[in-house]
């Protein structure tokens, strides 16, 4: 389907449960969703080609990723759309980040780093990866729109998000792959309301999506959802079920939502301020 | 129950079946083995694998000391869900068992009557191709109250995470009988025996001690005060609880190489 640029973007989320480990199958999964996608963008989850718990077989497994890409790319050449996934990326050897790709016809893959690493609670992302540079984070352009992608973690810090909208990011992709958990909130909760905050203060269309399924004693929740410019919450897909959806975002709606909002305002001295502490 | 220990209940039960289902699909078996004993953990574990597979086989195993209403409780709980079962009193096992070590210690016994069930269900699934679907709640894990090899022999165990005391809320909301939920818990290895007895402390306590103690990191005296209850019984089950952390590990490797088994060897359960 063709979808004119006075439409807006059409994005399929690919709320898809991955194995930890098995590039194999995992690549035929994307591979399958891309080709059969009427969307404009397809965007799967973090660590989507690898899976999230793969623990040690990180090292492993890595080396196959690459070739994986390759792949993903020539199809990417053919399908001619714009595709976000998340990979362990080998940046020199035995350094690992944990990356976002995003995958345009003709173009070098765009790698953005995840930034700050998950490390406290179940996350153990030091072991095996480096954050990465804050001079990665860039936006992109696709049919006209500009759109940024960051890597799970960094939604629960202002800045990231805050970078991508203000070098003109209208969209911004959070790939994730957050566990359930209930302990005095539930995380899905706090996500809902992270992702409405960000697309408030930013008047940004925040498009989250998350793994679903098992991965050790952890299960992937999915619940993958779209917060408006405005801040409402348009889409909603399913907790726990493996499945595609296709949304169509307009970005005129960005323009609406800055009018009635401070998002214009920033005052760069508090970021001068806030580098002392 | 504390405020901060409510969930959505409907939300944990399929929570709970989804994860067995797929599970047991991962694993690559074809469905789940259960020892059903008449108590609350066993009884809402097989309603939750009933609704997750249709591979269900039960086991009761029922030995002298295991009271009569128990063995009425499990068949209430198997007419309910309708899965096959199969019916072995152990006491044969467990007095040969017993005869050459020459002991009749009721907690050595008691524990050769865990291992015995555990013998017998990894014995059905291998026999069935199915896994073994342990039935152990959060607080009996924490506390180390199951013999190890025994009841804690399994290979999954879908309500380790809860709570005694949120065991019983997710059995309202999955209709367990009133009289199970409601019963003392008992593990049942001699007569008489209740988990309440032999801890000294009611459940409703010992899950608010535990919950303050090591997931908001609360000082056993304010613990105490809290919970109102005497500064003895936070030490009791701190040492519970310390004692019998060898129960809920692999037994230690001692290190060697660059890489050991256990502590810098880490994989999870399943890849490729």
């Amino acid at each position: 389907m063709e979808v004119s640029k006075d439409m807006g973007i059409n994005v399929e989320l690919a709320q898809i449960h991955v194995k930890p480990g098995n590039v194999k199958d995992n690549l035929e999964k994307h591979l399958s969703i891309m080709r059969k996608s009427v969307a404009d963008c397809v965007v799967f989850p973090e660590l989507s080609l690898t899976g999230y718990t793969t623990r040690d077989y990180f090292f492993n497994v890595t080396p196959s990723v690459d070739s994986a890409l390759e792949k993903l790319m020539t199809t990417v050449d053919d399908i001619d759309k714009c595709v976000v996934l998340g990979i362990p990326r080998e940046v020199r050897k035995g350094i690992l980040r944990n990356s976002a790709v995003v995958l345009r016809k003709g173009k070098k893959p765009l790698f953005i780093d995840k930034l700050y690493l998950a490390n406290y609670d179940l996350f153990d992302e030091k072991r095996y990866f480096q954050e990465g540079d804050v001079k990665n984070l860039r936006t992109f352009k696709y049919k006209g729109e500009t759109m940024g992608t960051v890597v799970c973690e960094d939604a629960w810090h202002p800045e990231p998000i805050e970078l991508l909208t203000r070098k003109g990011a209208d969209i911004v992709f959070v790939i994730s792959a957050s566990p359930f958990r209930s302990s005095m909130i539930d995380i899905r909760d706090s996500w809902r309301s992270l992702i409405i905050a960000h697309s408030l203060m930013n008047s940004v269309w925040i498009v989250f999506i998350n793994m679903v399924g098992q991965g050790e004693e952890e299960y992937f929740w999915g619940g993958s959802m779209i917060s408006s410019p405005s801040g409402k919450v348009v889409m909603k897909m399913d907790d726990m079920k493996e499945e595609t959806r296709t949304f169509l975002i307009n970005a005129e709606e960005n323009r609406r939502a800055r009018f009635s909002s401070g998002a214009k305002d920033h005052r760069k001295e508090l970021h001068k301020y806030l580098y002392h502490y | 129950m504390m405020q901060e220990l409510e969930m959505d209940w409907n939300f944990v039960s399929n929570y709970l079946i989804t994860r067995l289902r797929e599970y047991i699909q991962a694993s690559g078996k074809k469905g789940g083995v259960i020892g059903l004993s008449g108590g609350i953990d066993s009884s809402v574990v097989l309603k939750l694998l009933t609704q997750a597979t249709r591979n269900v086989h039960v086991l009761l195993m029922p030995s002298e000391s295991t009271p009569a209403k128990d063995i009425q409780d499990s068949y209430t709980m198997l007419r309910s869900v309708g899965a096959p079962y199969s019916e072995i009193k152990i006491d044969d096992l467990v007095k040969s068992f017993s005869s050459k070590v020459d002991s009749d210690d009721k907690v050595l016994v008691g524990n050769i009557k865990a291992r015995v069930r555990m013998t017998l269900l990894y014995a059905y699934a291998q026999k069935l191709d199915y896994l073994v679907i342990g039935t152990g709640d959060k607080s009996e894990i924490l506390l180390g109250y199951f013999t190890k090899y025994g009841d804690g022999g399994v290979d999954v165990l879908p309500i380790g995470d809860l709570y005694k005391t949120q065991v019983k809320k997710l059995a309202q909301q999955i209709g367990i009988p009133k009289n199970i939920i409601e019963k003392p818990s008992s593990p049942a290895l001699w007569e008489g025996q209740t988990a309440e007895g032999e801890l000294g402390i009611d459940y409703e306590s010992v899950d608010k001690i535990l919950y303050l103690l090591y997931e908001k990191f609360m000082d056993p005296q304010k613990v105490a005060q809290e919970v109102k209850t005497s500064r003895e019984n936070v030490d009791k089950v701190i040492r519970l609880v310390r004692n019998n952390e060898h129960k809920r590990k692999m037994p230690e490797i001692f290190k060697i190489s660059g890489r050991t088994v256990g502590s810098d060897w880490r994989y999870p359960r399943i890849w490729e």
